[in-house]
């Protein structure tokens, strides 16, 4: 493993105090633990934190970083699950949060530009502001930034029908470590000159360059939207309401599915609308004009009533909110049935959900612990938690269970991740996937762009 | 609100922290300190942190509350900070200890001291004289006169003034009271409540809390149960803090303490308004975070200001949060400094921001630029 410094010399610390002066820079211990945490409950502390406020600062950082091979870990606001944000090699935290201005929204391009500090549901409410869409939607997009959602490459509910980040960036301003600043991409919508630098920064988790502007692809806004939440007797059912919406020719904006062991772990949690016996739940939105919402919503009731639901609520505009708000509080809730959770964020082809989905449960029963299956049932990316109980001396079941979802989910032709990425809680598993030649290929566009490993070192994306 | 469980780092608070807001510091932060709390009690003995410098970063909270309501966890910052704070009692505690211990003594004296130079104050004192000189030195033209309805309310009522209608803005408990009489309220005799306990309670001081909780459950059981009217957010708060414990255990004596807490504004919705010529073009009220859910200050303020009310501002923190103010003055008024300029973003100039709650109404005064006013609703009133 290369080495890098356990610890800055006066000189090091001296040079970033110039670069980032006063509050711009921070070395005291309760500062460096806490940017040393993300949302995987991961940890480490790096050797300093700096607040860049623009390019040229960025640009000094990386020249000299290159130069002392010293780590440097990007951030915004650390809300990644898979420790993409832990400066396990120590080094330098570098939050981009101050980064934070939208520069343009043009109505005629299609386009807003934006630094990577913003949090992606004030860049939402900025374009649509104008009547322009931003569609990603991850769950935590009222908290996490543009930057920090390019830098996973972040899906989110509306994925169905808009896809995810990486279809809307078209172009990226990239600090590469040594201090070159590269422009790939454009306004265009349209570009196939050289290799797409553009989609291959996006999701590379700060492993490349450190990304300081975006140029994001927006859409008209669509006028209106609606909900409908479908229950049926079991999972069954539940598939079959699915096959029978998309067989009616409509694109859902959102399609999300809750497992029976998710209603159970609802029903503890919150008032909920559905029946008692409900044993899943589809939540559906739509969205265009408001015509074309109407003829929607009868050709979703018509195609379901072949299918036996045990209850449909519809609701639009502002009191959709109550019927997503369930789906939101499923996380928290999923530990009303076991005190710790290991969520996985699999995905498989969408013809496959169903067969994926029995074969997560069965999994779950023969090792006796509950397993939860839900979220976005539209593009095939299941969210499965497997719920166990440490002090109870069930995390070998639940590591063995996590494998065996694995294994099943490649038979599949799927993903070992969807949305969340690898990082560092899922490193050990990336040989399940990945075979050695494109391994060599990554290590090899790695070593083109940070030879010197100082660009979040220790992750695996 | 369902037991707290623990913090996963999830980033919820992020969205509400109004310290954050300002400030744009990740270490400020609630999912900060449950972290710090965290690896401090762990294994790893703290990975170098050492306690004093734990306890100094994380009880810089304004204890507005607003991150609980927001967690998946029901992890509260404010109660992290309250127990940090009871455990150790250092210099800023012992300030606010003593300035609220004597409130009559202290709230005079830094109006008297405001007229000496700050370089001679120790600093709480120092902030406090800026604070104290601002709040008496420009004040606002009344423009709107209430003609309140007769309310047939056989109860007797009394006005629970806090800390700074007491001693500070004694024309407050003045015009309250004369409201109070224009709906023909029978209002008791003046008594000697004490501080409502909610800053006692966000310092930590838990025992003082508890003992100004009992003085004034005593006052009010002495008065025969009136009904308690009061026109600051955070005594309001504070006073429906009180728990079934403060009643040792009697449930219709808490329920009907809980029933008797009554906001100023509240009886005054059917008011008649009318306006005088000096009525200013914009108004913006300024929602204390402690306001209860139900605002009527902001129905009130509503009301008056009519069309010249700009749309309220969710989420807006003042940065007085108590302690802060002696502890980390500058940071409160970074906070504060931010409010304000959002609540002045499209303000033009001579645009008044009211409130309802005395801490809010002695920050923003205390730092709002000359162009703009900030009151309390109850200085608009003639």
């Amino acid at each position: 493993m290369q080495n890098y410094p356990e610890q800055f010399s006066r000189t090091h610390k001296k040079f970033l105090q110039n670069l980032f002066p006063g509050r711009e820079s921070s070395f005291d211990d309760g500062t460096l633990l806490a940017c040393g945490v993300d949302a995987s409950q991961r940890h480490a502390k790096p050797l300093a934190l700096v607040r860049p406020q623009e390019i040229a600062q960025v640009v000094e950082l990386l020249r000299w970083a290159h130069e002392e091979r010293v780590p440097v870990y990007p951030r915004a606001r650390a809300t990644n699950k898979v420790g993409n944000c832990v400066p396990v090699r120590h080094g330098v935290v570098v939050s981009m949060l101050d980064m934070n201005e939208i520069l343009d929204i043009d109505g005629r391009d299609f386009v807003a530009v934006t630094q990577p500090g913003v949090i992606t549901a004030d860049l939402q409410k900025a374009v649509e502001a104008q009547g322009l869409f931003y569609p990603p939607d991850p769950a935590s997009m009222k908290i996490s930034t543009i930057g920090g959602n390019i830098s996973t490459c972040a899906g989110g509910m509306r994925a169905v029908k808009y896809g995810v980040t990486r279809d809307y960036v078209l172009g990226l301003e990239v600090i590469l470590p040594g201090g070159e600043i590269i422009r790939t991409g454009g306004r265009t919508q349209k570009n196939v000159v050289g290799l797409d630098l553009t989609r291959l920064m996006v999701g590379s988790a700060g492993t490349l360059g450190l990304v300081t502007e975006a140029t994001v692809k927006l859409l008209p806004l669509p006028e209106t939207s609606a909900s409908v939440l479908v229950g049926f007797k079991d999972l069954d059912g539940c598939l079959c309401g699915a096959e029978a919406v998309f067989g009616c020719g409509i694109l859902p904006t959102a399609m999300e599915l809750m497992d029976q062991n998710t209603i159970k772990a609802l029903e503890i949690h919150s008032d909920v609308p559905w029946p008692a016996g409900t044993g899943g739940l589809l939540l559906l939105k739509i969205d265009g004009s408001a015509e074309s919402v109407n003829t929607d919503l009868r050709r979703i009731e018509e195609s379901l009533q072949a299918v036996a639901v045990t209850f449909v609520e519809k609701g639009s505009g502002a009191d959709q909110e109550r019927l997503w708000e369930l789906r939101r509080v499923i996380s928290p809730a999923a530990f009303n049935l076991a005190s710790d959770k290991q969520g996985e964020d699999v995905a498989v082809p969408r013809g496959k959900v169903a067969k994926a989905i029995k074969g997560y449960h069965s999994i779950g029963t023969k090792l006796g612990l509950t397993v939860l299956c839900f979220g976005h049932l539209g593009d095939g990316n299941i969210h499965v938690s497997t719920m166990y109980n440490k002090s109870a001396g069930e995390q070998e079941k639940a590591l063995e269970a996590k494998k065996k979802i694995f294994q099943l989910t490649l038979e599949l032709g799927g993903t070992l991740s969807g949305e969340h990425g690898i990082g560092l809680t899922k490193a050990k598993y990336i040989n399940m996937q990945l075979d050695k030649t494109q391994q060599r290929l990554m290590a090899g566009i790695k070593n083109a762009f940070d030879p010197l490993k100082i660009m979040n070192p220790g992750k695996v994306v | 609100m369902p037991a707290p469980k623990s913090c996963v780092q999830c980033g919820k608070c992020l969205e509400v922290c109004p310290l954050f807001k300002a400030t744009g510091r990740e270490e400020l932060t609630p999912r900060a300190k449950f972290f710090l709390e965290s690896i401090c009690a762990g294994d790893d003995q703290g990975a170098g942190l050492s306690e004093r410098d734990f306890k100094s970063l994380a009880s810089l909270c304004l204890s507005c509350g607003r991150c609980e309501k927001n967690c998946p966890q029901h992890m509260s910052g404010p109660a992290l900070v309250t127990d940090l704070r009871a455990k150790s009692k250092g210099f800023t505690q012992a300030c606010w200890d003593l300035w609220l211990k004597n409130p009559g003594l202290l709230w005079p004296m830094a109006a008297v001291l405001s007229k000496f130079s700050p370089e001679i104050l120790p600093e709480p004192f120092g902030s406090a004289r800026k604070r104290m000189q601002a709040l008496f030195s420009r004040s606002l033209e009344p423009w709107a006169d209430l003609v309140p309805q007769a309310k047939f309310e056989e109860r007797k009522v009394m006005l629970f003034k806090g800390c700074v209608g007491r001693y500070a803005r004694k024309d407050w408990s003045i015009k309250a009271e004369r409201l109070m009489d224009g709906m023909g309220l029978i209002r008791g005799e003046d008594a000697d409540f004490s501080c409502c306990g909610s800053s006692y309670g966000s310092a930590g001081l838990l025992e003082r809390r508890n003992n100004s909780r009992a003085k004034n459950i005593e006052v009010w059981k002495d008065a025969g149960r009136p009904l308690l009217v009061t026109f600051c957010a955070t005594c309001l708060k504070g006073l429906r803090e009180y728990s079934l414990a403060d009643f040792a255990g009697d449930e219709e004596l808490y329920e009907s303490w809980q029933e008797c807490l009554t906001p100023l504004s509240s009886l005054l919705l059917d008011a008649e308004v009318k306006l005088r010529e000096n009525v200013p073009e914009q108004v913006a009220y300024h929602k204390p975070c402690h306001a209860p859910d139900d605002d009527t200050d902001q129905k009130l303020v509503g009301l008056i200001a009519a069309e010249r009310m700009l749309p309220v501002q969710e989420g807006l923190c003042c940065g007085f949060g108590g302690i802060m103010q002696l502890g980390a003055p500058e940071l409160s008024k970074e906070v504060g400094d931010y409010s304000l300029a959002q609540h002045t973003k499209c303000m033009k100039s001579g645009g008044q921001i009211l409130s309802g709650c005395s801490a809010c109404v002695i920050q923003l005064v205390s730092l709002v630029k000359d162009d703009y006013f900030a009151a309390h609703w109850l200085d608009i009133l003639k």
